[in-house]
C-alpha cells in the first residue's frame, strides 16, 4: 500500500470515528461538570442518560446482529 | 506497544479518576456519575466497533464478541440504575452494585485483541475506548466501596 492510500485510509477511519468520539467526549464533559449542588436533579439526569445510552447501545447491537445473522 | 495517543487517553482517564476521587461529594453521587460515564463510553465503543466492521477493519466474529461485551455492560448499567433508584440504604445498595460491576468480564479473545499492538489508527482508537470503559468500571468499583 502506498503512502497516499495509507493516508486516505487513515483519514476515512478518522472521519468515520470522529463524530462518535466527539459526541461521547461532549457528553462526558457535561457529566463531569455536574457539581452536586442540585443533587437530586443531577443524579436523576445522570441515571436517565445512563439508561438512554444503554438502550441505544442495545438497539445498535441488536440491529448489527440481525443484519449479520448472529441472532 | 502503546501509541502516544493511547497513552495520553489513558493518562487523561486516570487523571479524571483521580480528580473524581478527590472531589468532596458523596459516594452515591460519584457512583451515579461513573455509571453514566460507563454507559456513554460503552455506546461510543459499540458504535466504533460497528463502524470499523463496516470499513472491513474488524472481522464479524471479533465484532460479535466485542458487542456481546457491550451488551453485558449495557445490561449491568441498567440493572445498577434500578438498584440505585431503589431508595434503599447505601450499605444495602453498594454491595449489589459492586457485585454487578464485578460480573462484567472482557471475553478472552477481546482481551487478547486489546493487548496486541495495532497499526491501524481506527483499531488503536477502539482499543483506547475499550481501555477507557474498563478503567471507568474499575473506578466505579472503587467509588462504590467508599
Amino acid at each position: 500500500m502506498n503512502v497516499l492510500a495509507m493516508i486516505l485510509d487513515g483519514a476515512k477511519v478518522v472521519m468515520t470515528l470522529m463524530p462518535i468520539t466527539l459526541e461521547a467526549a461532549i457528553k462526558l464533559k457535561a457529566l463531569f461538570a455536574k457539581s452536586g449542588t442540585n443533587y437530586t436533579v443531577e443524579i436523576r439526569e445522570m441515571q436517565d442518560q445512563a439508561v438512554a445510552d444503554a438502550n441505544s447501545t442495545e438497539a445498535l447491537i441488536a440491529a448489527w446482529k440481525k443484519e449479520h445473522g448472529y441472532v | 506497544m502503546r501509541t502516544r495517543k493511547q497513552v495520553a487517553l489513558v493518562a487523561m482517564v486516570a487523571l479524571l479518576a483521580a480528580t473524581l476521587a478527590c472531589t468532596p461529594q458523596d459516594a452515591a453521587f460519584q457512583v451515579n456519575r461513573t455509571v453514566a460515564a460507563i454507559s456513554t463510553a460503552n455506546l461510543a465503543m459499540a458504535s466504533s466497533v460497528i463502524q470499523l466492521n463496516g470499513l472491513g477493519k474488524i472481522d464479524n466474529d471479533l465484532t460479535n464478541q466485542i458487542l456481546n461485551y457491550n451488551r453485558d455492560v449495557a445490561t449491568t448499567v441498567k440493572a445498577s440504575v434500578v438498584i440505585l433508584q431503589s431508595g434503599k440504604q447505601w450499605n444495602v445498595i453498594a454491595p449489589q452494585v459492586l457485585a454487578l460491576l464485578r460480573s462484567v468480564q472482557l471475553p478472552p479473545n477481546v482481551a487478547t485483541f486489546v493487548k496486541q499492538p495495532a497499526v491501524d489508527v481506527g483499531v488503536q482508537a477502539l482499543v483506547a475506548v475499550i481501555q477507557t470503559v474498563e478503567l471507568l468500571i474499575k473506578q466505579s468499583m472503587v467509588e462504590v466501596q467508599k
